[in-house]
């Protein structure tokens, strides 16, 4: 056998153009859940009870079921919902099935990535020792201002090595975008695929994208951990 | 100046503290000695609000607050007005030497930047860490982080400064920088409560001593008194236990 080189250089350059959408799928899933993790695993450590009950089920509810069994979920049960719900109970004659599927794909990266960063935040900001938290009090700072200051900022070093492997799980994650049509590099790749029954040539392709993309995200969450944890080194001599 | 009075605290059905009263005026150097589990660190945690007490008041220049009760804006205005020092020094690992003195001045009192840096620099300097200005805690030995720790503490001018055993976690080696450091401030006319094991710090510079067993305060007075002519048979034993040898009274 062997490999259409023709073919894997045509399906090269339009699968590149689906690396903003699989970019992009990553980006605002994680500008999504990084907060929400964030809150949550305050929520988590914090002491009101329910709202640890409700957030250790969602964590639960995510774990234990398959993302792709979610994207069917959403994609086919979610559109139907909000349907009925726009048209007999707000009366409005808007058409649900005009959305653009994508924000199908948000919605359900988003409450993932959300699930598992709530986690790695939870044990980073145990990380901290609370002695320091007293310290801030004691010096007269806010909780708040310690928070902000001197507890997120550790805490955010220590997530880094987790929020890199988070980051990384969600861009390949992204490729399950297809099952919603959304047209990323996996779906354009299939596409192609199909038409001259290229799929090795066309898989290659695309591994070979996935591999450059999860390497640079990798070498970015380095970078930027070897700037941050700099208060950590000891000066050698 | 300090008057904290009938602190009681429980942890669960445990109850820590039975009924303190404490009285700090201008200048004193108050030593808190007593056995460990006495309740001495829960006592230094109430009176910065570390912990909440279920029970007692604290006076503070003329004006009470109960402890127990005592609102967010009353705690931060108290928490103002003492430094504390801790068995762990606690330092902020994000932050320099300079920094950790820093946040206590620019953020939590607003203090102008210039002034605040001014003062870092001094109490970095009385505390003898010129030098080690831009280190951060991870590059300090123990005794340097714990002086830190005592800059920052100091750093606002407190009116009174609690030390919870500063120099408990240090190696034998570095006590002594720690204790001079603390020394000097006694003579500089500091006000301090200081809960310690070193028996010669208690007796050389306090001017009261407090000995604790069980929750309740046992005894107190000069060191004179305490150490020579202790009245209470606990005070004796535990006395016997620390200083073999030295302690050979019988009431
Ligand atoms: N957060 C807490 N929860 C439950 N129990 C506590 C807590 N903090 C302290 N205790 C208990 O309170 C008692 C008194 O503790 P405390 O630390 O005040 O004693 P101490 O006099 O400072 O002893 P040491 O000399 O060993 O430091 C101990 O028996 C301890 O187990
Ligand atoms: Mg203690």
């Amino acid at each position: 056998m062997t490999l259409n080189l023709q073919f894997m250089k045509e399906t090269l350059v339009s699968t590149a153009a689906g690396i903003p959408t699989t970019l992009g799928l990553t980006c605002v899933a994680l500008l999504i859940s990084l907060p929400a993790g964030f809150f949550m695993a305050l929520g988590k450590l914090g002491n009101r009870k329910t709202a640890k009950r409700l957030i250790s089920f969602y964590v639960s509810f995510v774990r234990g079921t398959p993302i792709v069994l979610q994207i069917l979920f959403v994609y086919s049960l979610l559109p139907s919902l909000l349907n009925h719900i726009v048209k007999n109970v707000l009366g409005m004659s808007w058409n649900v099935f005009n959305i653009n599927p994508i924000f199908y794909a948000f919605f359900v990266f988003s409450f993932n990535t959300a699930a598992v960063l709530s986690e790695t935040f939870r044990s980073a900001l145990l990380t901290v020792s609370h002695g320091q938290m007293e310290a801030a009090l004691s010096v007269g700072l806010s909780r708040t201002q310690a928070y902000v200051r001197i507890i997120i900022p550790q805490a955010l070093v220590a997530a880094l090595p987790n929020l890199c492997n988070a980051t990384v799980n969600l861009l390949k994650s992204t490729s399950l975008a297809y099952m919603m049509t959304v047209k990323d590099i996996t779906a354009i790749a299939k596409l192609n695929a199909a038409r001259g029954y290229n799929y090795i040539e066309a898989y290659l392709v695309i591994f070979i994208i996935y591999i450059l993309l999860c390497t640079t995200v990798q070498l970015l969450f380095y970078a930027t951990e070897s700037v941050l944890s700099g208060y950590k080194r000891r000066i050698t001599i | 100046m300090l008057q904290v009075k009938n602190v009681h605290k429980s942890f669960g059905s445990n109850e820590i503290l039975k009924g303190v009263s404490l009285e700090v005026k201008k200048g004193d150097i108050v030593v808190i000695l007593g056995p460990s589990g006495s309740g001495k660190t829960t006592l230094l945690r109430c009176i910065d609000f570390l912990e909440r007490a279920d029970q007692g008041s604290i006076l503070f220049d003329g004006i009470e607050t109960d402890m127990h009760s005592a609102s967010k804006a009353n705690i931060a205005r108290l928490r103002k007005k003492m430094g504390f020092v801790f068995q762990n020094y606690n330092l902020f690992a994000n932050r320099t030497a300079f920094g950790n003195v820093m946040e206590g001045l620019a953020i939590a009192r607003k203090i102008p930047k210039a002034e605040a840096e001014a003062r870092a620099r001094e109490v970095l300097d009385q505390v003898g860490l010129s030098d080690r200005r831009d280190y951060y805690p991870s590059q300090l030995s123990g005794g340097q982080q714990q002086r830190v720790g005592i800059a920052r503490a100091i750093a606002p001018r407190p009116d009174v400064i609690l030390f919870d055993e500063p120099t408990s976690a240090l190696d034998p080696e570095l006590v002594g920088e720690v204790l001079n450091v603390m020394k000097s401030l006694a003579r500089s006319g500091s006000t301090m409560v200081v809960v310690t094991h070193e028996m010669q710090f208690a007796r050389d510079v306090a001017t009261k001593v407090i000995f604790m067993d069980g929750g309740v305060v046992v005894e107190e007075g000069t060191p004179k008194e305490v150490f020579s002519h202790p009245k209470e048979a606990r005070t004796v034993q535990f006395l016997r236990n620390i200083m073999p040898g030295e302690f050979d009274y019988s009431i």
